[in-house]
């Protein structure tokens, strides 16, 4: 009875022994099968964003991986992310860039805002680059191979296009913002398309950016009285205790923000009820019900980081963009590759189908901007909801007539 | 028209309250135990992080959470008086050693605030919702029980200065140390009350700040205001700490609403400027005068 | 009984000795006084006395009890009331709140509020004025004052520095009876002056200060007959006259 048990304990070790030793075997199979892709990536860990693309980037690479990765005319690849701080310093940029083209030999970089630093070395070097950048500059015609996926330049167009045709009757509007940087470029953004929609921009605020008391400044609104009041760049606490300003002045005009107004952090600081009526566009990701690759996404995130923080995902789409060049392109060379982005690609984001467009500016062609499926929400009786979906061809029609000066 | 001009007034005087409060603070440091606290809004932001968090983060009702932040901060400066200024308040020629030490606790402060709280600002929902209309005139009631409560606390502020032993003895201390201490004041004790009641006057006004604006690490900055209102109203002064919040406020407030805010606060230096060109010592200030009335 | 007892007492100011071993007695009810030229270390041996400077060496005796190591606001309150030299009043702040802050150890209201009662007849002057500020006061009101004010704290030993200090020869003959009246209440006085001859005249001892040291001691009616004494610092005051 004895051997006969001892038999069955050493039979079960072996087969699992053998078992396990197998399984590794396998996956070490796996491993030398697929062949690695190496990507560049910039950003600025000194900032929260910046941070929390990394962490993007921590969830989003390994699943696409696991998922079975980049394949290229029947070659697998994993894809390998090279990540450098920025930043947000043009010679710290420039110098990671060199970096990652002359010793990491990368062919393809997810950019940042440093890009105007180091954008001829790139193309010189015949680098795929995907960047997010307010700058204008990457749209310029002379560049190849350099592209801007985010949806800040469209997204406002859009946003400014829709507006106009489901308020018609609101004619006049005040922008308020910040007077730094980022003020200052929405601003610019709000000026020209208020301008190319046919609204009257009767005037432009600007508040010093540490600014905590808007009661002036909203008692002068509520006496210009415009239809349409509107924010730009002052961030989820400023813009909050804009509005409660605005309240307390019980301005009745249609508040309209451009861009996306994080309602999680405007409500920390005020109760939705003082913005009722306040119409804005949201990402995908954000809604109740998001699309399917977000929703993948953030089961993954919080396999990884524990919890669903309400991350930033703005750099998102360089890396997705990328992805779909190269399955669409079914090549590794950074000009086939750029090819197929400039022939208006279309991909899907987390915030759902997006397409390569041209800039909502006049006279450019490159195809080198991104539009989203943008989707518009509306605060009623103190809640935010959902109201529209503004597809890829509308939102193409509204990038056209902004680029066309309302044509 | 009318109506207007009692809105902005309203407006200002919210905000210039809150600066009369941190003048008057501050003055009481700079006069008795002459201290150049440059930290001093370092206790501002404090008072409005434990307001902060004492209602949105542990859900103490607000009156309790502003307690602490008047306790908390009113210890903390007692002591920092205790743990460093003492030591070099009596060193000849200490001008240079206390920036120094007060620099290096704002620095402490303001890098601890930014490892606690994180770099982003917090709002928090007003405990007082409301608006009360007087004609045309809109005032919500958060801004109303703030300027009733910055009121209050600087009639306590005078009642304490004026009427009580201690605020007796911290003015007397203020006159002259030595001869104070030869009537049996204690000036060590008196220096560390006062900066108690210094810090917590600033933990005070960031704590009724907080739910009407928002809190954030770089609020410490506003001592550079704050100082400016105590050279406008006279450095020794205290009912010129007052002048100067209210003139501040209401510059401001005339200023955003007319010119812009930009501008405004060009003008804010330019009648500060001309005001100190023609009086030197600040509007009720003598250079060199101690605090008296 | 020795209310005060100043041993071999030695004060530096940095490298600079200001008192090199100075011994003084003032016994209960007496008035003692200290006479010296200027910066012979009369104002450093009362500031030491009531805690304002620290000695070096030597030791200060209250009612047989060592003060030198005590802090001046707690000296106070022992006993010793310190009246400093140029009559210093809180200027800022009014006659009333002077006279309060003379009495600020004691928590004894009742009496408190007899004592001022007394200071008002003591001081009539000082009465028609409670709610001025100090400093608008006259130079021997303000004098005054300063009395009044260290009288307060009910001391058992009062230290003047300088009183009669650039008053006119009508207010200092007052102040003379004001200080006489003073130690017949029972408080032992210990006078520094210039006026020498003022000095002489209300106190019963006196000790003369060279250069951080006595040099002479004995009562005042031998001392103001000594030559030396005589020379140094009764000559500009008798010739002067009344």
């Amino acid at each position: 009875m004895k051997t006969k048990k001892q038999l069955i304990v050493c039979v079960s070790i072996f087969l699992f022994v053998a078992l396990s030793f197998m399984g590794a075997q396998n996956s070490v199979n796996a491993a030398q099968e697929a062949k690695t892709l190496k990507v560049g990536a910039l950003t600025n860990l000194g900032w929260t964003i910046g941070v929390d693309f990394k962490k993007f980037l921590d969830v989003a690479v390994p699943m696409y991986n696991e998922k079975g990765g980049l394949v290229i005319q029947g070659e697998r690849y994993n894809i390998e992310i090279i990540l450098y701080d920025t930043k947000l310093n043009p010679e710290t940029g420039r110098a990671a860039v060199e970096r990652l083209v002359n010793r990491d030999q990368v062919k393809f970089i997810l950019g940042d805002e440093t890009i105007d630093a180091w954008l001829p070395v790139t193309e010189t070097a015949k680098v795929l680059v995907i960047a997010t950048t307010p700058s204008p500059a990457i749209f310029s015609p002379k560049n190849k191979l350099a592209f801007q996926s985010s949806f800040i330049h469209t997204q406002s167009a859009v946003a400014w296009g829709w507006f106009s045709d489901s308020y018609p009757d609101l004619k006049t509007v005040i922008v308020v913002g910040p007077d730094n940087m980022i003020g200052h470029g929405l601003s610019g953004q709000a000026k020209f398309l208020t301008g190319a929609f046919g609204i009257k921009l009767l005037d432009t605020i600007f508040y010093p950016p540490g600014t905590t008391n808007f009661g002036p400044i909203a008692t002068k609104i509520r006496k210009v009285n415009p239809d349409v009041f509107t924010t730009a760049g002052g961030g989820e606490v400023q813009d909050a205790l804009l509005y409660k300003s605005l309240y307390e002045t019980r301005y009745k005009g249609q508040r309209f923000t451009f861009v996306n107004l994080p309602m999680q952090g405007i409500q920390k600081v005020i109760p939705l009820k003082m913005i009722e009526g306040l119409v804005c566009p949201v990402e995908g990701l954000k809604l109740d019900n998001p699309p399917p690759l977000a929703k993948a996404y953030k089961e993954a995130y919080v396999a990884k980081h524990g919890s669903w923080d309400d991350p930033d995902t703005l750099y998102s789409n360089e890396l997705y963009c990328l992805l779909a060049g190269l399955e669409q392109a079914q090549s590794l060379d950074p000009e086939k590759v750029a090819a197929v982005i400039a022939n208006g690609m279309k991909f899907e984001t987390l915030s759902g189908p997006g397409m390569m467009v041209k800039p909502p500016v006049p006279g450019n062609n490159r195809t080198v901007d991104f539009l989203p499926t943008v989707y518009v929400r509306k605060v009623e009786d103190g809640k935010s909801k959902f109201i529209r979906k503004i597809n890829l061809e509308e939102g193409m029609a509204y990038t056209r007539r902004a680029a066309g000066g309302g044509k | 028209m009318l109506s207007l001009a009692g809105q902005l007034i309203i407006e200002g005087l919210g905000i210039g309250l809150v600066y009369v409060l941190l003048a008057a603070g501050l003055v009481l440091i700079l006069n008795i135990p002459r201290v150049f606290f440059i930290a001093y809004g370092q206790f501002y932001m404090l008072g409005a992080y434990i307001l902060w968090g004492g209602t949105v983060l542990f859900k103490l009702p607000f009156f309790i959470s502003l307690i602490l932040s008047i306790l908390a901060t009113g210890i903390l400066g007692a002591i920092s008086y205790r743990l460093i200024f003492y030591y070099i308040q009596n060193v000849r020629d200490n001008f240079l050693p206390i920036i120094v030490a007060a620099m290096g606790l704002m620095m402490i402060m303001q890098q601890g605030a930014l490892l606690v709280f994180g770099t982003s600002s917090h709002g928090m929902q007003s405990e007082f919702p409301g608006l009360i209309e007087f004609g045309d005139i809109i005032v919500s009631v958060e801004k109303l029980v703030l300027i009733i409560l910055a009121l209050l606390v600087t009639g306590i502020l005078y009642v304490l200065l004026q009427k009580t032993k201690i605020g007796r003895a911290m003015r007397a201390v203020s006159f002259r140390a030595d001869i104070s201490s030869l009537q049996g004041i204690n000036p060590t004790l008196v220096y560390m009350v006062t900066m108690g009641v210094g810090c917590a006057l600033s933990g005070f006004a960031g704590g009724i700040m907080a739910p009407v604006y928002a809190v954030s690490p770089d609020m410490g900055g506003i001592i550079l205001t704050v100082l400016l209102v105590i050279m406008l109203g006279g450095m020794g002064s205290m009912l010129g700490a007052v002048l100067g919040g209210l003139i501040l406020g209401l510059t401001l407030s005339f200023g955003h609403y007319f010119i812009g805010a930009d501008l405004a606060q060009i003008a804010l230096f330019l009648v500060i400027g001309i005001i100190l060109f023609f009086k030197p010592g600040g509007l009720l200030g003598n250079p060199g005068e101690d605090l008296s009335s | 009984m020795l209310l005060l007892e100043v041993k071999e007492l030695r004060v530096h100011y940095g490298r600079a000795e200001a008192l090199k071993g100075c011994s003084i007695d003032v016994s209960e009810g007496e008035i003692v006084t200290l006479i010296g030229a200027n910066g012979a270390g009369k104002t450093t041996t009362l500031k030491t006395i009531s805690g304002l400077t620290l000695s070096t060496s030597g030791e200060t005796r209250f009612e047989g009890k060592r003060i030198d190591r005590t802090p001046a606001h707690r000296i106070v309150k022992l006993g010793i009331a310190h009246i400093p030299e140029g009559r210093i009043v809180f200027a800022p702040m009014t006659v009333l709140e002077n006279l309060k802050l003379g009495a600020y150890r004691r928590s004894d209201r009742d009496q408190i509020a007899k004592d001022l009662e007394a200071m008002y007849e003591h001081f009539p002057v000082l009465k028609a004025r409670l709610g001025q500020l100090a400093g608008s006061l006259s130079g021997g009101e303000q004098q005054m004052l300063a009395i009044a004010r260290a009288l307060m704290a009910s001391p058992r030993l009062l230290l003047m520095d300088e009183p009669s200090m650039g008053l006119s020869p009508l207010i200092i003959e007052e102040l003379g009876n004001i200080i006489m009246n003073i130690n017949q209440g029972g408080v032992s006085i210990l006078l520094v002056e210039q006026n020498a001859r003022l000095a002489l005249k209300l106190a019963s001892r006196a000790y003369i200060l060279e250069v951080g040291s006595i040099v002479l001691e004995g009562n005042t009616e031998e001392l103001a007959d000594n030559e030396g004494v005589k020379k140094a610092y009764l000559g500009g005051y008798t010739k002067k006259g009344k």
